[in-house]
C-alpha cells in the first residue's frame, strides 16, 4: 500500500487504531493512544521512542501477552502468507489464552526480548527451553525436536552444540543467551519476528554481532521484523522503515532514509541531534531533549509532545487533539506545524 | 554430589555428639535430680526417704558419679547395645517408652506434614493466580486467623463443636473400646476419625504460614519475563503455571522440608496435652519436670539428631532443584 513492494501484496500484518488503557490509581493512563502500522514481508520496521512511550506495550499487544490489566482495542490484523487455514484474522478479537492465538505464537509470530537471562527460566537447560516450542508448532518427536533445536543452535553460531544443549541459562553468556534466544524464537520459521530491545542488555561488540546476526538469518529465512529500540543507530542500520513513538502515539513514519535526511516532526529531529556521529559513544543519546515526559493520565487533547517542543503554536498545539498528515505517500507526521487542519480552519 | 553427601553425613556424627553431650548436661543443671524428686513425692505420700537411703538409691541409679562419667556410659551403651538407658518414671527401659509412643507419634506428625502441604500448596498457588479476587481475600482472610489462633484454643474449641454435632470430642486417639485392641479395619478408621482434629490443630497454623509464602513465592514468579516468554512460544497457561512459577516458587519450600520436620514434630506438645493424645509430646515435657534424665536425654538427643538430619535433607534438596548449585558440583 504504501512502500512499491507492498503495492503488489498485502501486509502481513495490519495494525490499527491500537489503544491500550490501564487503570492507575489517579485516573486511566493511555499508556496506547490510536497506533497505526503495517509489517510486510520480508521487511524490517523499527519502532523507535523514549523509555515509557509504550513500545513493549504495542509489541507484546501483537500476541496478546500483555497482562490482564492492560484494556486493548482497535485491531490487529493477520494475514499468513503461506498457510491456507490462516487467512485473514484479526489477533486482537482472538481469546488470549485460547487455542488459536497460541497456534500463531512461537509459530507464526515469535518474539525475543531485551533481558535474555531472565527471559529464560533458571530451571530448566537451554536446550529443554528451545525444543519446547518446537515440541507444541513442529513434532511431538522428541529426538526430532532435539535434532532441530541442535540445528537452530548452529544456525546462531553457537559452537558444541550437544554440550551446550544441556547446560543451564546460567553457565551462557550474556551474547550467547540472546543467540540461544533468537534460536528459539526461529526454531518454527515464523514468518514474523518481534524484538524488543534485543541487544539493550549487551555491550557494543556482542551487540553488533547479535545485530549482524539477525539480518543475516532474515535474508536466509525472509522472516519480516518489527524491532523496538531507542537507538537510532540500530535503526540506521537494520530497518526499511520507521515508527518514531512518543507518549503512546507515533508522531512520525516513513521509510529509513527519509527519516534520517528528511524528518518532520520536532521529536524526530530532536532524536537524529541527540544521536552520536557514526563511531561515537553509543551509550549516550536521547536524554538530551529537554524536559520530561508527562503521564498520560487525564491528559486533554492536544499535542504530548508540547512542554518539550521548541516550535509548538500556542493556542493551537495545546488545544486540540493532533491529527495525521500525509507528507507523501510513504511519509506521514503527527504536528500541527504541517496540518492544514486546525481548529476554525476548514478540512 | 554423591561425595557431598557422603561429606555431610560424616559430618552429621559429631554434631550430634556434641548437641548430646550439652543436652545431658542442660538436663542436670537444674537442682535436685531424680531422687530428691522422687524422695518429695515419696514424704507426700507420707513415706519419709532417709539420707542414707537417697544415697544408695542414687548408687544403685549411678547418680553418684561424675557428669562426664555418667555421660560416657549412657553414650557407650547407645552405641554398642542400642541400650538408652532405664525411665525412672516409667520403670522400664527408655527404648520400650519411646516405642510405645514412637509409632502414633510418627503417624500423626506424617499426616499433618502432608496434610500441611497438601493444602497449603494448591491454595497458595490459587490465591497468587486469583488475586484480588474473592476468592483470595477469603483464603488469605482464613490462614490469617489461622496464624492468629492459638493451638490450645482452637483445640478446646473443634472439641466442642465435635462434641455437640457429633456428640464425641473424640479425645485422644481412639475410642475407649479400640485403645487395647489389636489392630483391624475398624480400629484404623477410628484412629482416622480422631486424627481429624489433632491434625487440624497441630498444622494449622504452619498450613496458614505456608499458604502465605508460597502465594507471595508465586506472585514474585508469575511476573517474571520468563512467564511471557513461554506464553511468547505459544505454551498453554496451565502448562505455564505449572512448568515456570510453580516449580520455582516450590523450590525453597521443598528444600526447607526437612527444617518443618522437627517443628511439626515438637510443636504438637501442648495439642497432645489438651487433647490427650498418647504422644511423644507429654510423656517428654513429664520426663523434664520429673528429672527423668536418661528418658528426657534420649528424646532430646532424637530431637536433635532430626533437626539434623532435617538440615541434611534440606541441604541435598537444595542442591538438587537448584541448577546453579547443581552444575556446580558437575564443574569441579
Ligand atoms: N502492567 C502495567 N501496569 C501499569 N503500567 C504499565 C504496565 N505495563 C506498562 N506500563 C506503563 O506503560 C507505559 C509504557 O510501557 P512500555 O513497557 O510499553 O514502555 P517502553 O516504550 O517499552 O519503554 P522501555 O524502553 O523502558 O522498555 C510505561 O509508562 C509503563 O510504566
Ligand atoms: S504539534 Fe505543535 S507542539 Fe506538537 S510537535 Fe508539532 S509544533 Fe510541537
Ligand atoms: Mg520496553
Amino acid at each position: 500500500m504504501t512502500t512499491q513492494a507492498a503495492q503488489s501484496e498485502q501486509p502481513l500484518l495490519s495494525v490499527q487504531n491500537l489503544k491500550i488503557r490501564i487503570q492507575m490509581d489517579n485516573g486511566e493512563m493511555k499508556a496506547v493512544d490510536g497506533v497505526d502500522f503495517e509489517i510486510h514481508k520480508g521487511k524490517t520496521l523499527g519502532l523507535v521512542g523514549e523509555s515509557g512511550c509504550g513500545k513493549s506495550l504495542t509489541s507484546r499487544a501483537i500476541i496478546s501477552i500483555n497482562p490482564k490489566e492492560c484494556k486493548t482495542s482497535g485491531s490487529i490484523v493477520y494475514r499468513s502468507d503461506n498457510e491456507a487455514s490462516l487467512k485473514k484474522m484479526d489477533l486482537l478479537s482472538l481469546n488470549p489464552t485460547g487455542k488459536q492465538i497460541r497456534s500463531i505464537r512461537g509459530r507464526k509470530i515469535a518474539m525475543i526480548f531485551q533481558e535474555p537471562m531472565t527471559a529464560f527460566s533458571p530451571m530448566y537447560t537451554i536446550g529443554n527451553q528451545i525444543m519446547e516450542a518446537i515440541q507444541i508448532h513442529r513434532t511431538k518427536n522428541k529426538k526430532e525436536a532435539k535434532k532441530i533445536a541442535l540445528e537452530m543452535l548452529a544456525k546462531v553460531g553457537i559452537s558444541d552444540q550437544e554440550k551446550r544443549f544441556d547446560q543451564y541459562p546460567h553457565e551462557f553468556s550474556g551474547g550467547m543467551r540472546q543467540r540461544a534466544m533468537i534460536s528459539m524464537a526461529l526454531s518454527c520459521n515464523p514468518e514474523i519476528l518481534i524484538a524488543d530491545e534485543p541487544t539493550t542488555a549487551l555491550d557494543v561488540t556482542i551487540q553488533a554481532q547479535v545485530l549482524e546476526l539477525m539480518r543475516s538469518l532474515q535474508a536466509e529465512l525472509g522472516m519480516a521484523i518489527l524491532l523496538v529500540t531507542h537507538d537510532l543507530g540500530i535503526i540506521a542500520q537494520m530497518c526499511d522503515e520507521v515508527a518514531v513513538m512518543y507518549l503512546g502515539k507515533i508522531v512520525e513514519q516513513a521509510p529509513v532514509k527519509e527519516i534520517f535526511y528528511n524528518p518532520k516532526h520536532p521529536y524526530t529531529k530532536g532524536l537524529l541531534k541527540s544521536m552520536p556521529r557514526l563511531g561515537g559513544d553509543k551509550s549516550k543519546r536521547l536524554d538530551s531533549i529537554e524536559g520530561s515526559v508527562p503521564m498520560p493520565i487525564n491528559m486533554p487533547p492536544m499535542c504530548g509532545f508540547y512542554e518539550r517542543c521548541k516550535d509548538r503554536i500556542e493556542g493551537v498545539c495545546n488545544t486540540q487533539a493532533v491529527p495525521k498528515t500525509r507528507i507523501s505517500d510513504q511519509h506521514s507526521v503527527r504536528c500541527f506545524l504541517y496540518s492544514e487542519q486546525r481548529e476554525g480552519e476548514s478540512q | 554430589m554423591l561425595q557431598y553427601i557422603l561429606k555431610r553425613i560424616l559430618l552429621v556424627i559429631p554434631v550430634v555428639l556434641f548437641i548430646s553431650f550439652i543436652v545431658f548436661y542442660i538436663i542436670q543443671l537444674p537442682p535436685g535430680d531424680y531422687v530428691s524428686n522422687y524422695s518429695a513425692k515419696m514424704s507426700a505420700a507420707g513415706d519419709v526417704m532417709t539420707p542414707v537411703e537417697m544415697d544408695e538409691m542414687r548408687a544403685n541409679l549411678g547418680l553418684d558419679r561424675p557428669i562426664y562419667e555418667q555421660y560416657f556410659v549412657w553414650m557407650k551403651k547407645i552405641v554398642t547395645k542400642g541400650d538408652f538407658g532405664f525411665s525412672f518414671n516409667y520403670n522400664k527401659p527408655v527404648t520400650a517408652v519411646i516405642k510405645q509412643y514412637m509409632g502414633l507419634t510418627l503417624v500423626v506428625s506424617l499426616v499433618t506434614m502432608v496434610f500441611h502441604y497438601v493444602v497449603a500448596i494448591p491454595i497458595g498457588i490459587y490465591t497468587a493466580v486469583k488475586q484480588y479476587t474473592a476468592g483470595d481475600y477469603f483464603f488469605s482472610g482464613l490462614s490469617f486467623i489461622g496464624m492468629a489462633t492459638p493451638n490450645f484454643l482452637l483445640a478446646i474449641i473443634l472439641m466442642y463443636l465435635s462434641y455437640t454435632w457429633f456428640g464425641d470430642p473424640l479425645l485422644g486417639l481412639f475410642s475407649s473400646e479400640y485403645v487395647n485392641a489389636p489392630w483391624s479395619m475398624d480400629k484404623v478408621l477410628d484412629l482416622m476419625k480422631h486424627m481429624v482434629i489433632p491434625v487440624i490443630v497441630i498444622g494449622l497454623a504452619s498450613t496458614a504460614d505456608l499458604i502465605r509464602i508460597m502465594r507471595g513465592q508465586m506472585l514474585d514468579e508469575l511476573n517474571k519475563p520468563n512467564v511471557v516468554t513461554a506464553r511468547a512460544k505459544g505454551l498453554s497457561e496451565f502448562k505455564i503455571l505449572f512448568k515456570y512459577p510453580t516449580r520455582a516458587a516450590l523450590n525453597p519450600i521443598v528444600s526447607t522440608f526437612g527444617w518443618s520436620l522437627s517443628s511439626i514434630f515438637t510443636g504438637a506438645t501442648i495439642t497432645a496435652i489438651v487433647l490427650n493424645l498418647p504422644l511423644q509430646g507429654p510423656v517428654m515435657y513429664n520426663a523434664l519436670l520429673g528429672q527423668d534424665m536418661y528418658l528426657a536425654g534420649s528424646w532430646l538427643l532424637f530431637m536433635a539428631l532430626l533437626t539434623v538430619l532435617g538440615t541434611l535433607i534440606s541441604d541435598i534438596l537444595l542442591a538438587w532443584l537448584d541448577p546453579k548449585i547443581r552444575t556446580e558440583f558437575r564443574g569441579n
